[in-house]
C-alpha cells in the first residue's frame, strides 16, 4: 500500500518537474536569442578594458595619479561605450581603493557603494564599503531592522537577475498551478499556496529596481553634512541639512548647484558636496 | 328632559379619561424628599406603588435651574401578614427616585410626573412640587471656598493656574468632604500640566463626580470675622489647545460635620454644609499669524533659557554636553526644541544625540555635540522663537556663546610613556581588481515580462481549473479510480505480446470501470448496459471497432499487435475523458 502511494507520488512530482523543466527550458531559450544578438552588434572598443588595465598597471607601478587619470578615463568611456555593469564596477572599486589610500573616506565610501550598484555581489567592495564607513566615522551600511535587511537582501540582485527571479517565480506558479488544477488535491494546493506564498520575496527586487528606475541617485560626501537651501544661492534660506553618507536623488543642475529630493521636498544643495552613484 | 339626560351623560363620558389621567390614584405617591434644601444638598421626587402593578415612565418635566436625573429604582418590598381569617395578605411596595440638583437658590415649581400604571396613564402628584433652595447661612461662616486669580484671557497653548481654597472652622469635627466639580477633567481642549502637588504626603480630596481623589495642600490656618479655619488649597496648571472659551460650572465644597458619637460599627450622626464658588470662564486666543516666524517653535509664555557645558577643554574628536534650560512662565513641556542641523551656526560641530527632559518648572535638552575642527572655538547661542505672552509679540530668546578649547591630539606631542595597550591590527583594504571583467551582462526578459508572465499564469491557472472542474474534480475518489484503471492499463499493455493478451488486459480494465467481473466481457461488444456512466455513441461506435479487430486478431492473426496496443489505449483513454 505504502509503495503505492510511493510511487503515485513519485510520478507526480516526476510530471511535475518535467513541466516546469520543459517551460523553463522554453523561457531560457527566448531570452538567449536578443542576449546573442546584444553580444554580436557590441564593439570591443566599447569595453574600457584597456584603459582600466593600464589603471591598474600603473598603480602597481607606484604612479597612483596616472593609475587614477586612467580609471576615470576608462569609466568615461565605458560609460559612453556601454561596458558591462561589472567591468564599470571595478573601475569604480579601484577608484575607491585609490580615494581611500588618499585619505578621502567618503570618496572612497561613495566610489565603493556606485561599484555595489553596478555590480551588488562585489565581495571586495562589501568588505571595503565597511571599512571606509567606519573611516568616515559612518555607522554600518544597512541596519538592523528587518525592512532593512530585506532591502539589502533585494539589494544583491541585479535588475536583469530581479526580471528573470520575476518570470521564475512565474513559472514555479504555472507548474504547480498546472498541477493542482489537472490533478488537484491537498498536496497540489499546498504547493501551489507556498509558491503563492514565495511570489513577493521572488517580486520583491523587480519592485525595487522598477522603484528606482530612472532616479540619479546622489551621496552626500561633506564630512559633516550639507546644509540644504531653499535656492541656488549662498545667501538663500537654510532649510535643514543632510548629514554625510546619506543617499538623495537627483532632480536637477544649475552651475555650481544641484537640485535634490528629500523628504519629499525639491532642495538645492552645493553640487561639489554630492557624488553621482550611478556608473 | 331627555335631551338634557343625554348632553350631560355624553360630556361625562368624554371627561371621564381626563380625569382617569389626571387623578393620582390609590397606592401611588410622589413627592420630594424635602421641599426646603440647602444649597447643594442631594433633594429627590420619591414614587412609592403600592402592589404589583407595572410601572412606565413619560419623559421627565423640564424645569429652568433644576437638573432631573433618570428614574432609578431605589426599593422593593414585600410584607405577607396574615388576616382575621387566617389568610395570607400580600402587600408590595416599590420605590423609585429621581435625584434632583439646583443651579442657585430660589423656588422651582416641578410639574406633576406623568407615567403609566398597568398601562393607564396618570399623573402624580396633582399638584406641582415647589422645592425652595436656600443658601446655608451656617455654611457661610463655618466653611471657606474662594477660587484664586485667573487671567480673564490666555493666549492658545499659555499655561494658567487655578487655585481652589477651601476649609472649616477649626471648632468643627471633620466627617467627611468632598468637592462637586462638574467641569473637572470634563473640559475639551485643556491639557493638565503635571503639578508639583502629586508629592509624597500631601493630602487628598475625593471630587465629584466620580469621587476620584485629587491632592491638595494644607495652607496655615487662616481667621476670618473672628473664626479660624483650617485651609486647603488645590491648585492646577493647564494649558489650552485650541481657542475658544474654557468654562467652569458651579462648583461646590461639601463639608460633613460629625454631630453625634458612632458605635464601635457605625459612624456617629453628621451634618452637612456647602458652600459654592460662581462660574466663571476663562477666554482663549490664537497665537496671531502676524509677525510669526517661520521657525517659531510652538513657545508661549515667558520664557527664559540658560546653557552649561561640564568640560570647556576638549580633545578634537570628544564631544560636548551642551545642556540648554528653558525655564519660567511658559508651555515648557510643549514646544519643539531647536534642531541644531537647520542652524549654520553649529556647521561645525555633529550632533550625535539630544536627551530632552520635560517638566512643568523647565525643559532641558542636553546635545551632545562633536567639534569638526580644532578651530572650533565657541558653542554658538541657541536661539528659540517664543510667542511673549506679556508684550504680545514673537521674540527671539538665546543662550550666551560658551567659549571653548579644541586641541588636536597631534599637537599634543608623544605621550612619553609610550601607548598603554596593543592596539590590534588594524583591517587593511582590499587590493584593487586588474582583471578587467569583459563577461558581458545576462539581459534580463525585461520587467513587463516577469510581471505578465505571473499574471499570465495565475489566469491561466483559473481558467484551467475551471475548466477542469466543470467535469468534476479531479481529486475526487472516482477520478483517482479512473486514473489508476488507465495507469494499470498503461503499465501492463507495455508487456503485452498478443492479442489475447491485449483483449485480456481491456477486459480487466473495462472491468474495473464497470465493477462487472473481467469474465463478464468476454466475447462482449458493446459498453451498453454495463453499468457506470453513459457513453457516447462515439465511443460505443469505437468499442464495437476495437472489439471486432482484437476477434480479428485472435481468431485471423491478420492484425498488428502493436496497433491493437495503442487503439486499445487510445480507446481507454478517451472512456476515461468521459467519465467512464
Amino acid at each position: 500500500m505504502v509503495g503505492r502511494w510511493m510511487k503515485r507520488g513519485a510520478s507526480l512530482l516526476w510530471a511535475t518537474a518535467r513541466t516546469v523543466a520543459l517551460m523553463l527550458g522554453w523561457c531560457v531559450a527566448a531570452a538567449a536569442a536578443p542576449q546573442g544578438l546584444v553580444e554580436a552588434v557590441r564593439s570591443p572598443d566599447a569595453r574600457a578594458e584597456s584603459g582600466a588595465d593600464r589603471g591598474g598597471e600603473l598603480w602597481r607601478a607606484g604612479d597612483r595619479e596616472g593609475a587614477v587619470a586612467a580609471w576615470v578615463d576608462a569609466l568615461e568611456r565605458a560609460q559612453t561605450g556601454g561596458a558591462p555593469p561589472a567591468e564599470r564596477a571595478r573601475i569604480a572599486y579601484n577608484l575607491g581603493v585609490a580615494a581611500a589610500e588618499r585619505g578621502e573616506p567618503m570618496r572612497s565610501v561613495a566610489w565603493f557603494e556606485a561599484a555595489l550598484r553596478a555590480a551588488p555581489r562585489l565581495d571586495d567592495a562589501h568588505f571595503n564599503v565597511g571599512l571606509a564607513r567606519a573611516d568616515a566615522g559612518l555607522g554600518p551600511r544597512t541596519g538592523d531592522g528587518l525592512a532593512e535587511s530585506l532591502e539589502a537582501a533585494a539589494r544583491t540582485v541585479t535588475p536583469a537577475e530581479s526580471e528573470w527571479l520575476a518570470v521564475l517565480g512565474a513559472v514555479l506558479f504555472a507548474g504547480a498551478g498546472l498541477l493542482e488544477a489537472l490533478r488537484g488535491g491537498r498536496l497540489a494546493g499546498r504547493l501551489l499556496l507556498v509558491v503563492a506564498a514565495a511570489q513577493p520575496l521572488l517580486l520583491a527586487p523587480l519592485a525595487l529596481h522598477l522603484s528606482e528606475r530612472g532616479a540619479e541617485p546622489f551621496m552626500v560626501i561633506e564630512t559633516g553634512g550639507v546644509p540644504l537651501r531653499a535656492a541656488p544661492e549662498d545667501g538663500a534660506k537654510r532649510v535643514g541639512s543632510l548629514p554625510a553618507g546619506t543617499v538623495v536623488s537627483y532632480l536637477d543642475q544649475l552651475p555650481g548647484w544641484t537640485k535634490i529630493r528629500f523628504d519629499g521636498e525639491a532642495r538645492w544643495v552645493a553640487s561639489d558636496s554630492l557624488f553621482a552613484l550611478r556608473l | 328632559m331627555a335631551r338634557m339626560v343625554l348632553l350631560l351623560l355624553t360630556v361625562a363620558a368624554l371627561m371621564a379619561p381626563l380625569r382617569a389621567t389626571q387623578a393620582s390614584p390609590d397606592g401611588l405617591q410622589v413627592s420630594l424628599s424635602s421641599a426646603l434644601v440647602k444649597l447643594g444638598e442631594p433633594v429627590g421626587i420619591v414614587i412609592r406603588v403600592e402592589g404589583d402593578h407595572r410601572v412606565r415612565f413619560d419623559p421627565l418635566p423640564k424645569v429652568p435651574g433644576l437638573s432631573l436625573s433618570d428614574v432609578t429604582r431605589t426599593g422593593r418590598q414585600q410584607a405577607v401578614s396574615y388576616d382575621s381569617r387566617g389568610r395570607p395578605v400580600v402587600e408590595q411596595r416599590t420605590t423609585f427616585e429621581v435625584r434632583v440638583q439646583a443651579s442657585g437658590v430660589g423656588k422651582y415649581s416641578i410639574p406633576p410626573l406623568a407615567l403609566e400604571l398597568d398601562g393607564q396613564p396618570v399623573q402624580a402628584p396633582s399638584a406641582a412640587m415647589v422645592l425652595e433652595v436656600v443658601k446655608d447661612i451656617a455654611a457661610s461662616q463655618l466653611l471657606l471656598f474662594e477660587r484664586g486669580e485667573v487671567p480673564a484671557a490666555v493666549y492658545e497653548g499659555e499655561p494658567y493656574t487655578l487655585e481652589l481654597r477651601f476649609g472649616w472652622d477649626v471648632t468643627r469635627k471633620l466627617a467627611d468632604a468632598e468637592l462637586q466639580l462638574p467641569w473637572w477633567e470634563r473640559q475639551e481642549g485643556v491639557i493638565e500640566v503635571t503639578s508639583g502637588n502629586t508629592q509624597a504626603g500631601a493630602y487628598e480630596i475625593p471630587i465629584r463626580p466620580g469621587r476620584r481623589a485629587a491632592s491638595i495642600e494644607k495652607l496655615p490656618q487662616v481667621e476670618r470675622e473672628g473664626r479660624r479655619f483650617d485651609v486647603y488649597r488645590l491648585r492646577r496648571r493647564f494649558v489650552a489647545t485650541r481657542p475658544g472659551a474654557v468654562q467652569f460650572g458651579r462648583s461646590l465644597f461639601k463639608f460633613s460635620e460629625l454631630v453625634g458619637r458612632g458605635g464601635v460599627f457605625s459612624r456617629g450622626a453628621s451634618r452637612d454644609y456647602y458652600a459654592p464658588v460662581e462660574p466663571f470662564e476663562i477666554e482663549v486666543l490664537p497665537i496671531p499669524e502676524e509677525g510669526r516666524p517661520l521657525e517659531w517653535s510652538g513657545a508661549v509664555g515667558r520664557i527664559e533659557a540658560s546653557r552649561s557645558v561640564p568640560r570647556r577643554d576638549i580633545d578634537l574628536g570628544d564631544g560636548i554636553e551642551l545642556e540648554v534650560r528653558w525655564y519660567g512662565e511658559g508651555n515648557l513641556e510643549f514646544f519643539d526644541p531647536p534642531d541644531l542641523s537647520r542652524l549654520e551656526a553649529f556647521d561645525r560641530f555633529r550632533v550625535l544625540g539630544v536627551e530632552d527632559r520635560k517638566s512643568p518648572d523647565e525643559r532641558v535638552v542636553t546635545y551632545d555635540l562633536v567639534p569638526l575642527d580644532e578651530g572650533v572655538n565657541e558653542v554658538p547661542g541657541l536661539p528659540l522663537s517664543v510667542f511673549d505672552t506679556a508684550t504680545k509679540r514673537f521674540i527671539t530668546t538665546s543662550t550666551a556663546p560658551l567659549e571653548i578649547r579644541v586641541t588636536s591630539t597631534a599637537a599634543a606631542g608623544d605621550d612619553p610613556f609610550g601607548p598603554e595597550e596593543v592596539e590590534a591590527a588594524p583591517l587593511v583594504m582590499r587590493d584593487i581588481r586588474v582583471r578587467s571583467e569583459a563577461r558581458p551582462d545576462r539581459e534580463g526578459p525585461g520587467p513587463l515580462l516577469g510581471v505578465l508572465s505571473l499574471a499570465g499564469a495565475a489566469l491561466g491557472w483559473a481558467s484551467l481549473r475551471s475548466i477542469v472542474r466543470r467535469r468534476g474534480d479531479p481529486a475526487s475518489l472516482e477520478a483517482r479510480r479512473r486514473r489508476g484503471a488507465l495507469g494499470i492499463l498503461r503499465r501492463d499493455l507495455r508487456g503485452a505480446r498478443g492479442a489475447e493478451e491485449i483483449a485480456a488486459l481491456l477486459e480487466r480494465f473495462l472491468a474495473r470501470r464497470s465493477g462487472r467481473s473481467a469474465e463478464s466481457w468476454i466475447g462482449r461488444s458493446t459498453l451498453l448496459e454495463a453499468g457506470g456512466a453513459a457513453v457516447s455513441p462515439d465511443l460505443e461506435r469505437r468499442f464495437v471497432a476495437l472489439r471486432r479487430g482484437l476477434d480479428r486478431a485472435l481468431f485471423g492473426g491478420d492484425a498488428d499487435p502493436l496497433a491493437s496496443v495503442e487503439s486499445v489505449l487510445g480507446f481507454a483513454r478517451d472512456a476515461v475523458k468521459e467519465g467512464f
